[in-house]
């Protein structure tokens, strides 16, 4: 059902899960660089604590303070110098300021190591980060630190202040390396995460420029610490055209909350596609799977396949479960849930959770007819027990639900909190309803959204991160109209052989203009498109 | 050999405007076909491949642990070796060439992916994709044609610096990732003046393989070494002839793909205004290909289908032994000459090529008895 959510929130939500895609290569070797600078320090002092053999302390000391340096210039060199240095030389006062307390000169060193860090950021915002970290203050904060220690607190100020002044980022998170890898026998805080800090750091120095997820995937792609995956252990039809199916999730699962929806990337002949799908098992479910409802949509290339050509034991992208369609704690006492086809499904994983705790719950239903009812069973058990107030109209023979007939079946409606998922039409009109008689707040509404993209020839271009709109028509590659723009658009060989123009397409249409071929995006997609070659084929809105 | 436009007999005069762009939509159409066929095949090809060189290199690192043992050095270091040929040509040059982009899976991406290589991805994208792959064969536009070190062409100017090219090249197949990183900083131009040296985007690019460097290095020679104990100087043994092994094969593959005999190099001049036809045409005359068994090719990384890979270089590597055939029936169709040859045969050639041009064109009756005819064969 593709309940890729139109609330703000969520999509947000979906959106920044996305460009995941970056952050979570295989190969990005230099990963988020403000943590790691965060980081680094630390790492040293644990990595020197670690070792015995003077020698492998040393070392590895070394390189992570390398890392340190380097991954402060990347940030500063990149996009926020400003930021890096700020970074690198907190933590260059962090850890001045631990070798100080240690020689009880506490004041002095935070002065120091303040003074340094404030000028190493300025001057880092003013110089490239790579002459900084050639020009090598190691003596800047070491000399911070140790001044600090051993003398007044005025020349360890001066001391350190003076010296910075010659230096910048980068070589504020070397010395803190250093620094923090003399001081590391000291280091006693928190063994445990120490210790198993270190061992990730030691794995990888030993498998750079991969990760150690890309070995444990070889190992077991559903263990932690690799991404985040689940695998298909089971796939029961539940109508004609759709099928529940039950996923156990990776060691990384956090579970969900009954109503939200999980987003899994399948590989329908080899590509990757990411959809979003309500969760429709309970919540306390005792063996940590959970399931997903599917119903095959005409030309949907995922629901299709995983409705009739998946397997058990397929191994499945997953992100963790999001979603705003929930319930509120406490419940309120009277609800109305009012779906139309596979909108049933967040709904049935709410009733699944709670039906016994509900006091007052109406269901009403819409689908073509008895044999398209999803949990025609489970809804009439339900109702059976007293559980639910069902109503369902089958919409071949009794045509599809108004709000006059809503309100005929459900006569307290105005008083009942509301929760509505089906297809924008349905959903339209109850909010119109909602509105028009002065309680829209009461009622909460899950949307499907449609992966079909409307294509045609040209369209309009936006570059969500630089903000600028372009009007491309269908004949011309969107790197020559972005550029004709004014956009700075990476770019190479522009005859779609060098992968250099590649940029992710959020959301729209681009057509191949060597072949024609079309390849549309959703929100969450993010494929990645040769700028050189693609041209618009509707609205699309590119990360750059 | 000399450029293609000043040759006597020059092998495409036969060939009209409308041969040429009708070529490039045959070939278009062969393009096509893998496209439409490509799917969950292909996909599971590369995990299998990427699955099993992990594999491989796991278990040869956890052996050469005890690589005290020779037996235990032995298989590590074969084993390794293997692993580090597989990662940098099967798997890391094709995945960079966005092979596998239309996978959508972003741990087997051409932005994502970095390689067992002293060249960050990013500088080799640039030199080699952009520039070699639009480039190729181009005097004085394609710096894969001696790498900025050596002659490989009688119109390339001689100096006396060329007389040591043997040996230069015998010294950069034994460290050939450096070279390839130097290359790729385009050391030679931007050390030559102040300015250069000096230029903070080349400095922000050394620093960057400086670092990519310090953490193969630290990999290879400490951090394993260590992990092997009592086994340390013999795990740094293993390591570096791994990384030699590694780097004469692919220095051998590498050069038999532009530089034997039979394979043509092209004028500045004859590349303005190229339409996508003629730019096949220049693919399909300034590759060659090295035949031989499908070990072979895999170890290759499908580069022993050279031309296959310049005229669709974002094509699966996979299918290049598929569509060779095709391309073959499309060169004797417009009688042009499919450079191949035994791997063997090709490397003695460029060989023999990089001895011949380390001396003046005209420097001996001798050199220009053997030249005449090889240049005439390969027209």
């Amino acid at each position: 059902m593709t309940t890729t959510v139109g609330r703000p929130g969520t999509l947000a939500a979906t959106l920044a899960d996305t460009e995941a895609f970056t952050d979570s290569a295989v190969n990005g070797a230099d990963t988020a660089a403000d943590t790691a600078a965060d980081t680094a320090a630390d790492t040293a002092a644990d990595t020197a604590a670690d070792t015995a053999a003077d020698t492998a302390a040393d070392t590895a000391a070394d390189t992570a303070a390398d890392t340190a340096a380097d991954t402060a210039a990347d940030t500063a060199a990149d996009t926020a110098a400003d930021t890096a240095a700020d970074t690198a030389a907190d933590t260059a006062a962090d850890t001045a300021a631990d070798t100080a307390a240690d020689t009880a000169a506490d004041t002095a060193a935070d002065t120091a190591a303040d003074t340094a860090a404030d000028t190493a950021a300025d001057t880092a915002a003013d110089t490239a980060a790579d002459t900084a970290a050639d020009t090598a203050a190691d003596t800047a904060a070491d000399t911070a630190a140790d001044t600090a220690a051993d003398t007044a607190a005025d020349t360890a100020a001066d001391t350190a202040a003076d010296t910075a002044a010659d230096t910048a980022a980068d070589t504020a998170a070397d010395t803190a390396a250093d620094t923090a890898a003399d001081t590391a026998a000291d280091a006693t805080r928190r063994p445990t995460l120490r210790l198993r800090d270190r061992l990730v750091r030691l794995a990888e120095l030993a498998v750079t420029p991969l990760l150690p997820s890309d070995f444990l995937d070889v190992v077991d792609p559903l263990l932690s610490g690799a991404d985040l995956r689940g695998r298909i252990e089971a796939i029961e039809p539940e109508t004609a055209d759709a099928a529940t199916i039950t996923i156990r999730p990776g060691r990384g699962w956090r579970g969900h909350v009954p109503g939200q929806y999980v987003r899994i990337g399948v590989d329908v002949d080899g590509v990757r596609q990411w959809r979003a799908y309500s969760v429709t098992s309970p919540a306390d479910r005792s063996d940590g799977r959970f399931t997903i409802t599917v119903k095959a949509i005409p030309d949907g290339v995922v629901s299709n396949h995983l409705v009739r050509e998946a397997r058990a034991g397929t191994v499945i992208q997953l992100d963790q479960a999001t979603g705003e369609f929930v319930l509120p704690t406490p419940a309120p006492r009277r609800l109305l849930f009012v779906t139309a086809g596979s909108g049933i499904t967040p709904v049935m994983g709410i009733l699944r959770s709670y039906a016994a705790e509900l006091a007052d719950v109406v269901v009403v239903h819409s689908a073509p007819s008895r044999a398209d009812v999803i949990f025609g069973a489970d809804l009439a058990e339900l109702a059976a027990d007293d559980r639910i107030t069902l109503t369902t109209i089958h919409t071949d023979a009794e045509g599809l639900l108004d709000t006059e007939r809503l309100e005929r079946l459900v006569p307290d409606l105005a008083e009942r909190e509301t929760w509505a998922c089906g297809p924008t039409g349905l959903l339209d009109l109850l909010e119109e309803h909602w509105a028009a008689r002065g309680f829209a707040d009461r009622i909460h509404t899950e949307r499907f959204r449609p992966t079909i993209v409307v294509t045609g020839e040209g369209g309009r271009v936006s570059f969500t991160r630089s903000g600028t709109t372009v009007e491309a028509d269908g004949a011309t590659p969107i790197l020559d109209a972005a550029e004709a723009a004014g956009v700075l658009m990476p770019s190479g060989c522009r005859m779609g052989i060098c992968f250099g123009c590649v940029l992710p397409l959020r959301e729209g249409a681009v057509r191949d203009l060597r072949n024609g071929e079309l390849t549309t995006a959703v929100p969450g997609d993010g494929v990645r498109i040769q700028t050189c070659i693609s041209a618009a084929a509707g609205a699309c809105h590119i990360d750059h | 050999m000399t450029v293609l436009q000043k040759k006597a007999d020059n092998p495409i005069a036969h060939l009209t405007p409308e041969d040429i762009e009708q070529i490039g939509i045959e070939l278009d159409a062969i393009r096509q076909d893998v496209i439409d066929t490509r799917g969950a095949r292909d996909a599971e090809y590369i995990r299998k491949v990427i699955k099993t060189q992990r594999t491989l290199e796991m278990g040869s690192r956890a052996i050469l642990l005890v690589s005290l043992f020779p037996p235990a050095w032995v298989v590590g270091t074969v084993g390794l070796s293997i692993a580090k040929i597989i990662e940098n040509m099967e798997i890391g040059h094709n995945v960079m060439h966005g092979q596998w982009d239309w996978m959508r899976d972003p741990k087997i991406h051409s932005t994502t992916w970095e390689w067992d290589n002293a060249s960050p991805s990013e500088q080799w994208k640039h030199s080699h994709n952009e520039l070699h792959h639009t480039y190729t064969n181009v005097i004085g536009k394609d710096n894969d044609l001696g790498y900025g070190i050596m002659r490989v062409d009688e119109d390339q100017r001689w100096v006396p610096m060329h007389l040591g090219q043997p040996l230069w090249n015998f010294l950069n197949a034994c460290f050939f990732e450096y070279g390839i990183a130097a290359y790729d900083l385009e050391l030679g131009k931007n050390l030559a003046t102040p300015e250069r040296r000096r230029d903070p985007e080349f400095r922000a690019r050394a620093k960057q393989v400086l670092r990519k460097i310090r953490r193969q290095a630290t990999k290879d020679y400490v951090i394993h070494p260590i992990l092997s104990g009592p086994s340390f100087l013999h795990t740094i043994a293993a390591n570096f002839t791994a990384n030699l092994v590694r780097n004469l094969w692919t220095h051998s593959v590498i050069m038999c793909g532009h530089f034997p005999e039979g394979v043509e190099t092209f004028e500045r001049r004859s590349i303005v205004g190229e339409t996508r036809g003629e730019w096949y045409l220049r693919q399909m005359l300034g590759s060659a290909n090295i035949s031989g068994s499908t070990a072979m090719h895999f170890m290759t990384g499908n580069l022993s289908f050279q031309i296959e890979h310049h005229l669709f270089p974002d094509l699966p590597s996979n299918r290049y032994q598929e569509i060779a055939p095709k391309v073959k029936a499309l060169f004797d169709k417009y009688d042009l000459t499919y450079t191949t040859g035994a791997l063997p045969v090709q490397v003695g050639s460029a060989w023999r090529k990089i001895i011949r041009l380390s001396l003046p064109n005209d420097f001996s009756v001798a050199a220009l008895v053997r030249r005449t005819p090889t240049s005439r064969a390969a027209a």
